[in-house]
């Protein structure tokens, strides 16, 4: 599978910006040249130089260095979000499909339920109950979008459940389990990775979409939505501010969609 | 079937970005033309139109009762007047002809202008006049802050062109209460609910030199020129108030002609004042200081109630660095709660100076030790961490907290910002539920008794409920109201002296920079003005040509 992945150039270009952007992410004290949250109002938005590889913003910290420090909310506050979404959506998707009956019905409609409202607005009125913040942000994602996984998930599973292998394990008499980590999980599991990668670029978008509104990541705290926002106030008279942040959004996103179809082609079964 | 896919992805890319590309260069190239075409326009051949101006401002007009706050000042002060006004030469007549002061100061006579009728046509009497005080009467609690209506003893119309107001104790600031915008201004009586205005008004009717046509909510409002006006009649025939909440917008808006003025401290930042009055074709004007800009603490807050901490912070914050970046020069860097150009504020006060060895000493007398690992101090295992709020619909506040915030780490302070849309900001500050916000003196002509005068009285703004943890905050409010009554001019500038330096000492107001009312607009407005008071427009002033 790797090996299929590897000889797809996209995939392999857009896996290699992301895993980058990590790592950089992860070293950012080691890697950004100054202190994210540090004033310096006389040097406001200052020129590209040495001390300023991208230049300043409208309170003169180094953009780089903000840009740097705000993979950390961006990315890594999304994989967190997706990993909490997908537990969450599995756990119930399984329950449901492999149980069916009475469960599976109450489960379903719940679902049903959720998905009917549009998942913005309904993370804007999540948020607007509990209040502002990055963890009311987060908490907000995952119990919109765990209902989407748990559907998904459901109907591989049930889809799997009258597989022989699965059948015939039933009949020996094995745990249910054992059914499920040994027979089922593997078996959707490829389809699950597709789908989150597939998101991750949504979540991205909605964490920075929430904090270019201001409801999400709070100052002084780098994040690119928010920075996009700040960016924003001077738009007439300092366009360039904007340039950094989207271009960081618009490349990570793209990368996460791009390898999220790569995967999909290489994980499908009828493409073998 | 996989490469053909990558080959069709490719290509959707490919054409995704040219079209973006070809998308953004046409889009410029379409907005240029266009702004020339405008441009044309406006210089060519086509005639300006002169009888109408197109405001703007970042909220609705909302309620323009004027007898109550919950509207827009400009607009209040296009339809309704009152019995004087203030102008740089202090008080002028308006719908009073003159007025006469009885020697022990406690009774005030005004002769009312003949000839003057609301736009309904009812007369503007004595009566009228009568019944709009009685009207703002009826809403004693709402007025908290007017210490004319608490020593208001009684008031009548002795006859049909004379009014008469009794004070229970002579009060030298009356005339410039009755001068301000709200409440003392007149609304037609045909407009009361049950003769009263307190629960609304049916209508609004004024005397002034504008009435209300249509107000679409949230989008814009239409003041035509009042035909019955008794005086001389603006030049302009329409004002449209526009709302545009956003900054940005309006600066684009005014650029493009969609509006032809914005006006306000905070309605305009620094940054697009500079491109304006440089930009051909646009003018600007910045006017007289006029107000102190400033933070207010809470000195009931568990750590702000520390003198030392109040004192550090004010020695922590670089005022000139606050005027030079974020206002570009344009604003002052204050030293001092009220600017010694302020009538009774020229005290001797050992000014706030830069000094971060003296914050730092200043904590680590009032037992904050610094700890090396996070970088914040902290006291008994509490770490120095205080909440402030600010409006985000202000242009500046929001940019003044992120500079302070970093500021603040410089002496271990970690400083929570949070901003809050405008109304709900006022309704925090009032309920007193704050460690640190911003402030503002109430600038020319309320300064300073109204401004002092409000930190009596709950409800108001946050003075009252950030002052209680003061140990003198009684003797400071018994005081206040003193100077308000004393006749003695000497006696009273000893009372102001105290009430100064007690604020002063206590550290609990943190001065910025002294703010200037500002405008940026189309060259085709002229005289484009600033009243004394920042909170009026004076839109019937300005001309187009």
């Amino acid at each position: 599978m790797i090996k299929k992945l590897m000889r797809d150039k996209i995939a392999l270009i857009t896996l290699i910006i992301i895993l980058s952007t990590m790592l950089i992410g992860i070293f950012a004290e080691e890697i950004a040249p100054n202190d994210p949250n540090k004033t310096s109002i006389t040097q406001k938005y200052a020129q590209r130089s040495q001390e300023f590889p991208l230049g300043t913003d409208h309170l003169g910290r180094c953009i780089l260095s903000r840009l740097i420090y705000g993979i950390r909310p961006t990315i890594f506050l999304s994989m967190f979000t997706m990993l909490c979404t997908i537990i969450l959506g599995t756990i119930v998707g399984v329950t449901a499909g492999y149980t069916r009956g009475i469960v599976d019905e109450a489960i379903m409609r719940i679902v049903d339920v959720m998905l009917s409202f549009p998942s913005q607005v309904m993370i804007l009125a999540v948020v607007g109950m509990m209040g502002v913040g990055i963890r009311n942000v987060i908490i907000a994602s995952i119990a919109i979008k765990w209902a989407w996984y748990a559907r998904m998930i459901r109907s591989s599973v049930i889809k799997y459940n009258d597989r022989n292998y699965i059948l015939y394990s039933k009949a020996i008499g094995a745990s249910k389990g054992f059914i499920i980590t040994r027979h089922m999980l593997p078996n959707i599991l490829s389809e699950v990775i597709v789908l989150a990668t597939l998101d991750m670029g949504w979540v991205i978008l909605s964490i920075s979409t929430l904090s270019f509104l201001g409801l999400g990541v709070q100052a002084p705290t780098a994040e690119w939505g928010a920075m996009l926002s700040e960016a924003k106030n001077v738009i007439t008279s300092h366009p360039k501010q904007m340039l950094a942040p989207g271009f960081a959004i618009l490349i990570l996103v793209s990368s996460f969609n791009m390898l999220g179809d790569s995967l999909r082609d290489v994980l499908d079964p009828k493409e073998v | 079937m996989l490469f053909k896919n990558k080959i069709s992805k490719l290509l959707v890319m490919g054409i995704l970005l040219i079209s973006l590309l070809v998308g953004c260069s046409s889009g410029g190239k379409g907005e240029t033309s266009s702004s020339d075409i405008n441009g044309n326009g406006n210089n060519g051949p086509k005639e300006i139109n002169t009888d109408e101006l197109i405001y703007v401002n970042f909220r609705d007009i909302r309620d323009l009762n004027p007898h109550i706050y919950g509207g827009e000042l400009f607009a209040q002060n296009l339809l309704f007047e009152g019995l004087v006004m203030i102008t740089d030469e202090g008080i002028q007549p308006w719908l009073a002809k003159d007025w006469d002061i009885s020697d022990d100061g406690r009774t005030y006579t005004f002769h009312i202008r003949q000839g003057v009728t609301f736009s309904d046509g009812h007369k503007f009497d004595a009566h009228a006049v009568e019944a709009n005080m009685q009207a703002v009467y009826d809403n004693y609690d709402r007025h908290g802050w007017l210490e004319s209506i608490r020593l208001l003893d009684s008031f009548s119309a002795i006859d049909e062109y004379t009014f008469e107001m009794k004070l229970k104790e002579p009060y030298y600031p009356l005339l410039t209460e009755l001068a301000v915008t709200r409440p003392f201004r007149f609304i037609s009586p045909n407009c009361f609910i049950n003769g009263t205005t307190k629960d609304g008004v049916d209508g609004l009717i004024g005397t002034g030199k504008y009435v209300l046509t249509e107000n679409h909510i949230d989008q814009y409002a239409i003041f035509d020129v009042n035909p019955t006006y008794w005086g001389e009649k603006p030049e302009i025939s329409r004002i449209i108030a526009k709302v545009i909440p956003d900054n940005q917008i309006r600066a684009l808006a005014l650029e493009k002609g969609e509006i032809d003025i914005i006006f306000g401290t905070n309605m305009i930042d620094a940054e697009t004042y500079l491109e304006f009055s440089q930009k051909e074709g646009f003018a600007a004007s910045l006017s007289n200081p006029l107000a102190t800009r400033m933070l207010i603490m809470n000195s009931t807050d568990e750590i702000l109630s520390d003198v030392n901490v109040r004192q550090a912070i004010n020695a922590a914050i670089n005022k000139e660095e606050i005027s030079e970046g974020i206002f570009n020069g344009l604003e002052t860097p204050a030293n001092r709660l009220l600017a010694r150009t302020v009538p009774y504020c020229d005290v001797d006060l050992e000014d706030y100076i830069y000094s971060l060895d003296k914050a730092n000493s200043l904590l680590e007398e009032a037992g904050w030790k610094m700890n090396e690992t996070t970088g914040i101090r902290e006291k008994d295992g509490m770490p120095l961490d205080v909440q402030m709020h600010y409006n985000a619909d202000s242009v500046t506040e929001k940019t003044i907290s992120e500079y302070l915030q970093g500021e603040m780490m410089e002496i271990g302070l970690k400083l929570t910002i949070t901003g809050e849309e405008e109304q709900s900001y006022r309704d925090r500050m009032k309920a007193g539920d704050f460690s640190i916000t911003f402030n503002i003196s109430w600038g020319t002509p309320y300064d300073p008794h109204s401004f002092l005068g409000g930190m009596r009285m709950p409800a108001v703004y946050g003075d009252y409920a950030a002052q209680q943890g003061l140990k003198e905050v009684k003797k400071l409010h018994d005081t206040i109201l003193k100077a308000f009554i004393s006749t003695d001019e000497i006696q009273r500038q000893a009372y102001y002296d105290y009430i100064l330096t007690y604020l002063h000492e206590e550290a609990i107001y943190v001065p910025l920079t002294f703010e200037r009312n500002r405008a940026i607009y189309n060259e085709k407005v002229k005289n484009v003005t600033f009243n004394p008071s920042q909170y009026e427009v004076p839109l019937d002033k300005m001309y187009i040509k």
